[in-house]
């Protein structure tokens, strides 16, 4: 009878073993890396389509939320909405962080966002009548209407949801792979 | 007679559990629903809202699901060092699972409500201050903190 040595063996033939567990690990990477670009470009929409559909007239806003990905000696760093590249109204204010919290109009004149933001009109039936229309512009909030509390729009958290939730499938997907190709 | 589906019942739930063992702990502490409600009354408040949710299959071919629910609970205090120990006293209160209710509604105010489950948190998603850039804002909105919950509901 011949004595077992390996419980697994490995045999010279076909591809090199140290050259087939690279091959697969540069290609299961690779795909890893595709299915996390396609994340977050789903996340970006959906953050957008949050900010596009609130009637707040944040368009531009949605517009400069992207995702986008580098390669770095230290791998992949990636991210969605760069904050120093998102709008900011005419006085230079950030209002991403305000309407993702929801927040109420200050009471001695000073407003959250502050300024205009130029466009297309916003839609009368949506935002409450939170804006003004001045000559080329939509001024979001205006001196004279009612100062009344703008819900939060929560686009960053549940945005961070879904890219949780599409990463946390792909990992999954990537492990069952990396399974079979073991096997 | 009505009754309030999953969601409503979620919020229902953490609502009246939090309002209980803030009078039990000493807090006097209001507890919302409707944002708009917030600056309608005293500081501090707590808002508990559903936000979002993602159901998926419990195993491949089943019909039976299971639901991952996004809660976001604000914390709106009067200053930095209240709203630091409110969120670390919700979250003490909210990580061991709280019960779930079903709530019957008569005439718009709820009739009775019925032991149905538990409310378990699985993840943390968010705990932080929710307004960074304090300019502007209203008093309300100056020391607010936000905690985001992945919840899911096991029904008994």
């Amino acid at each position: 009878m011949t004595k077992q040595i390996w419980t697994v063996k490995i045999t010279k033939t076909g591809r090199p073993p140290v050259d087939f567990i690279r091959k697969v690990t540069v290609d299961l990477q690779r795909e890893l890396q595709n299915e996390i670009f396609l994340s977050a470009e789903d996340t970006a929409q959906i953050m957008q389509s949050i900010l596009m559909s609130s009637g707040y007239k944040l368009d531009k806003l949605a517009n400069a939320i992207k995702a986008e990905f580098s390669n770095t000696e230290h791998g992949l760093i990636g991210g969605i909405g760069k904050i120093a590249d998102l709008p900011k109204s005419d006085k230079g204010e950030d209002y991403w962080e305000a309407f993702n919290a929801g927040f109420k109009p200050g009471a001695s004149g000073t407003y959250v966002p502050l300024g205009s933001f130029g466009g297309e009109a916003p839609d009368s039936n949506k935002s409450g009548g939170h804006w003004d229309v001045g000559a080329g512009n939509w001024t979001f909030l205006d001196t004279n209407q009612t100062k009344k509390p703008i819900p939060p729009l929560s686009y960053v958290d549940i945005g961070y949801e879904t890219l949780a939730r599409h990463i946390s499938k792909a990992i999954d997907k990537f492990n069952k792979e990396l399974e079979a190709a073991a096997k | 007679m009505s009754t309030y589906r999953n969601y409503r019942n979620l919020e229902k739930s953490l609502i009246d559990y939090l309002t209980a063992e803030l009078v039990t702990d000493g807090w006097e502490v209001r507890v919302e629903k409707a944002f708009s409600q917030v600056y309608e009354g005293t500081l501090p408040c707590i808002l508990i809202n559903v936000e979002s949710s993602n159901v998926i299959r419990r195993e491949v071919g089943s019909s039976s699901y299971l639901e991952n629910i996004l809660v976001s609970i604000r914390l709106f205090c009067l200053n930095d060092g209240e709203r630091l120990d409110l969120a670390s006293w919700t979250l003490s209160k909210i990580m061991p699972g709280i019960s779930y209710y079903a709530y019957t509604i008569t005439s718009g105010v709820v009739s009775e409500k019925t032991l149905a489950g538990r409310i378990n948190c699985l993840e943390i998603t968010a705990n932080r201050k929710e307004l960074v850039n304090l300019e502007g804002l209203a008093l309300q909105d100056k020391f607010r903190h936000l905690l985001s919950l992945r919840c899911r509901v096991s029904l008994s």
